[in-house]
């Protein structure tokens, strides 16, 4: 599942072919915070027009985590971005030195 | 860390709300008296909702207020959305409003109607039980729980916030 997922995935090394138009591609700098398993490729690439809930799932299946727990995505240790904001917009505000520094951790939301 | 005190739930609603006056989005404080927990944080919008008598687009003003619980020592989430005729949209129409993905048996552990701790009448609310420990897995704690709160939880019932609310987490 997570092979698939990461052949289709934006998401790759810097390296790759950029295979959108505008061919400019966001360096994104993945932390983990809290109880959650770190990746061990901490930059990644993301297309820009993706939407923070697509990195949400894409943390999720990748860490092979549980259905009932949640990836929370947040920037500057305070604020968490609203899942349909797109990379770019995150990016333009939050960016610093050409990369977006995203912290992620885990937890049950409810119940 | 995670839960927090009213008197930081105060001062961190009131930062909230300077940066809300620099952004210009119209969010209230709303005081009955300085006594516990009687201060919330207040906003209202319109929604698109598809789903009127016979399926066609309603627009439902909802109000968003954001209490402390005394019991979680936590903020919390409440909220009454009503039809343009003023008519209250009930639990059934909230959960098809905003979560229509979700399981029934699920929802009941999300989304109900509680007591609005400030104003004693029965506003919808999203669970606060794992709010503690959800934001305690932000590193560092974070400089603005409320703000943390908000935006983590806000999203579930269409509440969103600027990016730029990121930004302003200058003041110590």
């Amino acid at each position: 599942m997570a092979e698939t997922l990461e052949s289709q995935a934006a998401l790759s090394t810097s390296s790759s072919t950029p295979a959108d138009k505008d061919g400019s591609k966001i360096c994104i700098l993945l932390n983990a915070t809290g109880n959650v398993p770190i990746i061990k490729k901490r930059t990644w690439t993301v297309d820009p027009n993706k939407t923070v809930s697509w990195i949400q799932k894409f943390i999720h299946k990748f860490l092979k985590l549980d259905a009932s727990e949640q990836i929370f995505l947040y920037v500057n240790q305070t604020f968490a971005p609203a899942p349909d904001q797109i990379i770019k917009n995150l990016y333009e505000c939050h960016g610093t030195n050409g990369k977006l520094v995203l912290y992620y951790c885990k937890n049950q939301a409810w119940g | 860390m995670g839960d927090l005190s009213w008197k930081d739930f105060l001062s961190q609603a009131k930062q909230f709300l300077e940066t809300s006056q620099k952004l210009g989005d119209n969010w209230m404080l709303e005081q009955k008296d300085s006594n516990e927990p009687n201060t919330y944080l207040k906003y209202s919008q319109k929604i698109k909702c598809q789903g009127g008598k016979d399926n066609s687009a309603e627009f439902v003003n909802v109000e968003y207020h954001v209490v402390f619980s005394v019991s979680y020592q936590v903020p919390m989430l409440v909220f009454q959305a009503h039809r343009s005729d003023g008519s209250l949209l009930d639990l059934e129409a909230i959960w098809r409003l905003f979560m229509p993905e979700s399981k029934a048996s699920d929802l009941h552990q999300i989304l109900t109607q509680m007591d609005h701790p400030v104003l004693f009448r029965p506003f919808m609310a999203l669970h606060p039980c794992r709010t503690a420990e959800v934001l305690k897995q932000f590193g560092k704690p974070s400089c603005n729980q409320v703000l943390t709160f908000i935006s983590l939880y806000g999203p579930h019932v269409q509440l969103h916030l600027q990016n730029a609310y990121g930004l302003s987490q200058d003041f110590t």
